[in-house]
């Protein structure tokens, strides 16, 4: 029989082990105390024989003879044998020696011996010695006790070897409700997320154990997937509020030409030119929004590696200075450092700076002879610790305090008649890239009017946050 | 030129080959992968135009399949995803470039005139590339044109040798953001216009007869004026 419930399993494990336990301490109790009374009953022999034999040498046998007798009348006292050099009995309480069935030499001197009395088998362990004039005394005590002894132990331990048993079945029992209480917890809570119910979290009475931990752990996991799924509902919203404006344009478009078609009439090039200008506006939309979802959701790795801002920077006022001369602005470029590395995906920082350029050009337009201004910064004296903050700042309208917000929000343009170009993305977009790089955004009015938007990064180290 | 056309879906599949007969390209379509491998071993075709995601067979496990079986032909991937290690893994996979959904006939057709050419003009060793009386010294960094030094700035070498290794093709916009100015976002400026248009106030400007044409809703292309 298998048995495949873990809580049996933590049971029968905990009560195997308890046994075991049990029967290693009681063993090693038992030899111990078994010890300790063999060479008690040693020591009290040794000394015994000890005093006979000062008897003897300073008395005489006679002596030995009457101490004995003496001795023996106390019923708790040794087993005495005083034999002469023939072998024939002085005194004692043994009757003859022939009566031995056993005897073994346990060194010293000492004999443990096996003999048959009256009332049956009797084991004695004592010691024999010698005397000058050829007799031998022997001391001895019944080794019977000591079995009493292991047969009382044995009794005990059996009593206690059950309660034993009983505390680990009990302790097995308590582990597994406890383990399968929060086990279950878990899968209950596994289901109610499975039916859509991602607000549910693990919530009980901390034991701070590795439960607690693991459902810690657990709650942050869905709290990100919450928030993710949020993230993507509102993309869906977006996409949805946003998309279908143009769409219906595009829609109205070719159901004119429709019509003119039913008149005879032929569609104008102009008319094509502009039908398919608003369908790329579109999949520009749509293009930007997907990717500031997988730059709001962390979908894409960032990949960092070692980036220099102001050669970066460097690159992308050199590619949109000539674009900025076209359009009778200035993009000039102001340094305050020779380098700023840091750990960052270029393709996304490149994406950045162009986004925030292209919007300085597009709101600064407002200022005659206008000027963009890039500049690199090293905001903390530390080297160690060094951080830089890359600005773009233009000559435009500006955007009033309370507006800034507003405008790293999605489609959070703040011209509502939106005869500005783009899509209403660039702003958050490079603020999920700064997200994504462990930085962030700022929003300032430029003096006298304009605005100025820096980009602040992180220390290099630190990097955990880079993926 | 012959394309061979894996695409599943039946109405993109008919607007490609609409878009491309007009310009002498005949297509052969086939509706899934598997259906292109066979296609594969009959018929001659000189491009693969695939389709990333098709059933039975998917566009990246196709071209591993081809490429296994020794087809060298260069492969065009069509697909719907768009981002960096979406086209990364497509080129990995053994794609030669690799056209997002929805694009313009246009640029599909540039893409497909490019890889078409590809394989016998490219000869990677030439130190000095020429079209007309414009020469560019590749190891000097250098053009000059009838004669007169045209001095360049680094990113208008760039532009220009591009255009030279595409010389009598088109060159779309998004061709040259990806290989020249190396970006991989969309500018929502006319910034390829504008370096294209310094360019041309270096290259053609100072001459009778321009070298750079404005493809309408397509992109560029340098030709030999005199050649046309």
């Amino acid at each position: 029989m298998r048995f495949r419930h873990s809580g049996v399993q933590i049971i029968l494990v905990f009560m195997a082990l308890f046994t075991v336990s049990a029967l290693a301490v009681l063993g090693l109790v038992y030899w111990q105390t078994a010890q300790l009374f063999q060479r008690e009953l040693d020591q009290r022999v040794g000394f015994e024989v000890d005093r006979l034999t000062q008897i003897y040498n300073t008395s005489g046998r006679a002596a030995v003879i009457d101490d004995i007798q003496r001795s023996a009348e106390n019923p708790r006292s040794a087993v005495y044998w005083f034999v002469d050099e023939n072998g024939i009995k002085l005194a004692g309480t043994l009757d003859r020696i022939s009566a031995i069935k056993a005897s073994q030499d346990l060194g010293d001197g000492r004999v443990s011996l096996l003999f048959h009395d009256q009332s049956g088998d009797q084991r004695l362990r004592g010691q024999m010695r010698p005397m000058r004039a050829g007799e031998q005394i022997f001391v001895g005590h019944d080794f019977s006790v000591q079995d009493q002894l292991a047969d009382s132990f044995i009794t005990s331990s059996s009593l206690a070897l059950l309660a034993i048993l009983f505390m680990g079945a009990f302790g097995g029992w308590w582990v597994a409700h406890r383990t399968r209480y929060r086990l279950e917890e878990f899968n209950r809570l596994a289901e109610r997320v499975m039916e859509g119910r991602l607000d549910q979290r693990i919530d009980w009475p901390r034991h701070h154990d590795e439960y607690d931990h693991l459902g810690d752990t657990i709650n942050r996991m869905l709290d990100r997937i919450e928030g993710l799924v949020d993230a993507m509902r509102e993309v869906g919203e977006n996409i949805a509020h946003d998309l279908r404006t143009p769409l219906t344009r595009i829609r109205h478009q070719v159901e004119l030409m429709q019509q003119k078609y039913h008149q005879g009439m032929s569609p104008s090039d102009a008319e094509l030119s502009a039908l398919l200008t608003h369908i790329d506006g579109v999949i520009d939309t749509f293009n930007a929004l997907l990717s500031l979802a997988r730059l709001e959701t962390g979908v894409t790795p960032l990949e960092p590696v070692s980036v220099d801002l102001v050669a970066l920077a460097s690159e992308m006022v050199d590619l949109y200075a000539p674009v900025f001369e076209e359009h009778g602005a200035r993009l000039s470029f102001n340094p305050d450092i020779r380098e700023a590395p840091i750990m960052g995906n270029p393709a996304l920082l490149q994406q950045a700076l162009a986004n925030l350029i292209e919007n300085a050009l597009h709101y600064g337009r407002s200022a005659p002879d206008q000027t963009v201004t890039l500049s690199i910064v090293q905001e903390k004296a530390a080297v160690s610790e060094a951080s830089y903050a890359v600005y773009v700042a233009d000559q435009g309208d500006g955007i009033a305090p309370d507006q800034m917000e507003r405008a790293l929000r999605r489609f959070g343009r703040l011209d509502p008649s939106r005869h500005h170009q783009g899509n209403g993305l660039g702003l958050p977009i490079v603020n999920a890239i700064m997200a994504r790089h462990g930085g962030r955004l700022t929003l300032s009015a430029q003096k006298p009017h304009g605005l100025k938007v820096g980009l602040h990064f992180a220390p290099l180290s630190p990097r955990a946050h880079l993926d | 030129m012959h394309i061979l056309l894996a695409e599943d879906d039946q109405q993109t599949a008919q607007a490609i080959m609409d878009g491309l007969s007009p310009h002498g390209l005949t297509v052969t379509h086939a509706p899934d992968g598997v259906a292109a491998l066979e296609l594969a071993a009959s018929d001659r075709g000189d491009i693969w135009v695939i389709d990333r995601m098709m059933p039975r067979l998917n566009g990246l496990d196709l071209i591993d399949e081809l490429r296994r079986r020794g087809d060298q032909r260069p492969v065009l991937m069509l697909s719907a995803m768009s981002e960096v290690e979406d086209r990364v893994l497509g080129l990995r996979a053994g794609a030669d470039d690799y056209l997002v959904k929805p694009f313009a006939l246009e640029e599909l057709l540039a893409r497909i005139e490019v890889l078409g050419r590809r394989a016998p003009q490219s000869d990677t060793s030439a130190t000095v590339l020429s079209c007309g009386d414009l020469e560019l010294d590749l190891v000097a960094r250098r053009a000059q044109r009838a004669g007169q030094i045209i001095d360049l700035l680094p990113r208008e070498f760039s532009l220009l040798l591009f255009l030279m290794q595409h010389q009598g093709k088109t060159v779309t916009r998004d061709m040259l953001l990806e290989h020249v100015f190396q970006l991989q976002f969309d500018p929502q400026t006319n910034l390829v216009d504008v370096h294209i248009s310094r360019l041309r106030a270096k290259l053609d400007h100072p001459f009778d007869r321009p070298m750079i044409r404005t493809i309408r809703g397509a992109g560029f292309m340098l030709e030999d004026p005199d050649a046309v």
